[in-house]
């Protein structure tokens, strides 16, 4: 048996940008195993939730992560909603959606950059981040706010688009979608990018089935699952196919991500042709009371919510699975066989985010 | 190696792509959400923003008429500037700098308590 050797990878390492550990079980450069280990941003999210009242945990939800603050809100506004059996105004589910794809479009544009610096394509993660600044800059035109925009609230939203707003809105998705233009080729064509990523971290389609891989992971591996096609919000109304790609690789699941880019700019431009008008708030009276499950599509993938609560003022459980939780088994199986340089992009390649994790 | 060489050229004559930040800055748009201010003389204590922040940044002391904000805790959502009847809370542009001392920003109210009438559209 040849020796093998145990490498922490983590908590500290310059692709993470959150920590998390992985003891990586080495014999030579192939890696034979890897052992997460969790814990080092515990929070206690979940708990506090029981203290407080369940109208300010709105905001505690949209803190569990910065990246995907909108997704969380709208799937704890959502849930909530349910259980009281709130109609929301059909304008509100509509910037809702835009909302939710712009959170998407920055996520996905974050997520591309890290990748290119980890890469060491310096320039396209300057042009990447580029590109990111062009949404957060819609963002904070539309909620007021660059991350952190507290947009959505049970019962509806709580700031609406004007004319103004939507003329912006398009103005500069037009210049997202140029910059896009340029980026796509690159991610898609450029020889070094392809030697990085191409046959590197596999993960076939019965693994990720049976592993339970969700979002753009599944979707990289030929799996069309997408949350978005149950319908909530608006997504019902504006007719789009899951992107998926089948080359099973870490380049398959870049690539979903660039698509997808491009998929969020198109559902942005459907939702504001089709914007009904309207109030977009109704007013919210009473106690929560039973329980509900709520899924959404995160960047990362499938978001599940389990809400208990017993007409109480605040809830008696709030469970959440966030979508990297699902990704970890599918990415400890793909990190088997591979070069102890490629470890970095595969675990990347699944777009962790270690906040939502651990709450 | 053509295109390349475009490339370069084109950004050499180019401007750069971003601000010369402390000479150049850009102001925020006219729907950006800052730091809450209070207009301290328009506040009937009834203590609602206190009850509403999320973040418990927010003591009302009606005794001593003074209205404090730590601005270090306060992730400005917003609530309490929604609840308040009298309008006596605002939402300023100006996102909230660096300071030496993390201390509430105390106001205190000189006079009495201003009368609040529910009817009554136009506070000042």
């Amino acid at each position: 048996m040849k020796r093998r050797t145990v490498i922490p990878f983590g908590p500290q390492h310059v692709v993470f940008p959150e920590p998390i550990q992985f003891r990586l079980i080495l014999e030579e450069e192939r890696v034979v195993d890897a052992i997460p280990a969790l814990g080092y941003m515990h929070r206690g999210i979940e708990q506090l939730a029981t203290v407080k009242d369940f109208t300010k945990t709105l905001y505690l939800a949209e803190r569990i992560c910065g990246i995907c603050s909108v997704m969380h809100t709208l799937a704890y506004a959502q849930a909530i909603e349910e259980l009281m059996g709130i109609e929301v105004p059909p304008r509100a589910k509509y910037l809702r959606t835009i909302w939710a794809e712009l959170g998407r479009l920055q996520s996905h544009l974050l997520w591309m950059g890290l990748a290119a610096d980890a890469i060491g394509y310096e320039s396209l993660f300057m042009q990447t981040w580029r590109a990111r600044e062009v949404v957060l800059e819609m963002i904070e035109f539309t909620e007021g706010s660059r991350i952190m925009t507290g947009s959505i609230t049970i019962g509806g939203t709580k700031r609406d688009l004007h004319a103004e707003s939507l003329e912006f809105l398009l103005h500069k998705l037009e210049h997202l979608e140029q910059a896009l233009n340029d980026i796509y080729p690159v991610f898609s064509d450029d020889p070094l990018i392809k030697q990085r990523t191409v046959g590197v971290g596999l993960l076939s389609k019965a693994d990720a089935i049976k592993l339970g891989a969700v979002g753009p992971t599944a979707r990289g591996s030929g799996i069309a699952e997408d949350m978005r096609l149950l319908g909530y919000a608006a997504y019902g109304e504006l007719d789009f196919q899951p992107v998926v790609e089948t080359s099973c690789d870490s380049y398959g699941r870049m690539l979903v991500r660039v698509k997808e880019c491009f998929q969020s700019i198109e559902l942005i431009r459907k939702a504001i042709a089709k914007l009904p008008p309207g109030e977009v708030l109704v007013k919210v009276k009473g106690r929560p009371e039973g329980e509900v499950i709520m899924r959404i599509e995160q960047p990362r993938g499938e978001l599940l919510y389990y809400l208990k609560a017993g007409g109480d003022k605040s809830l008696a459980r709030w469970r959440i699975r966030t979508p990297t939780l699902s990704n970890l088994p599918p990415l400890v199986h793909m990190v088997k066989g591979a070069r102890l340089a490629d470890v970095p992009l595969i675990t990347l390649s699944i777009d962790t985010c270690i906040a939502c994790v651990e709450r | 190696m053509f295109e390349m060489l475009a490339t370069v050229l084109q950004n050499l004559v180019a401007k750069p792509a971003t601000r010369e930040y402390p000479a150049k800055r850009r102001e925020p748009f006219p729907t950006y959400r800052g730091r809450i201010e209070s207009l301290i003389e328009r506040c009937i204590f009834c203590l609602k923003c206190q009850a509403a922040c999320p973040a418990n940044c927010l003591v009302v002391n009606r005794k001593e008429q003074t209205w404090s904000v730590d601005q270090y805790r306060c992730i400005v959502c917003g609530m309490c500037v929604e609840v308040c009847p009298t309008e006596a809370i605002v939402m300023s542009r100006i996102y909230h700098g660096p300071a030496r001392h993390r201390e509430p920003i105390v106001t205190h109210q000189e006079g009495p308590i201003p009368k609040f009438n529910p009817r009554a559209k136009d506070v000042n």
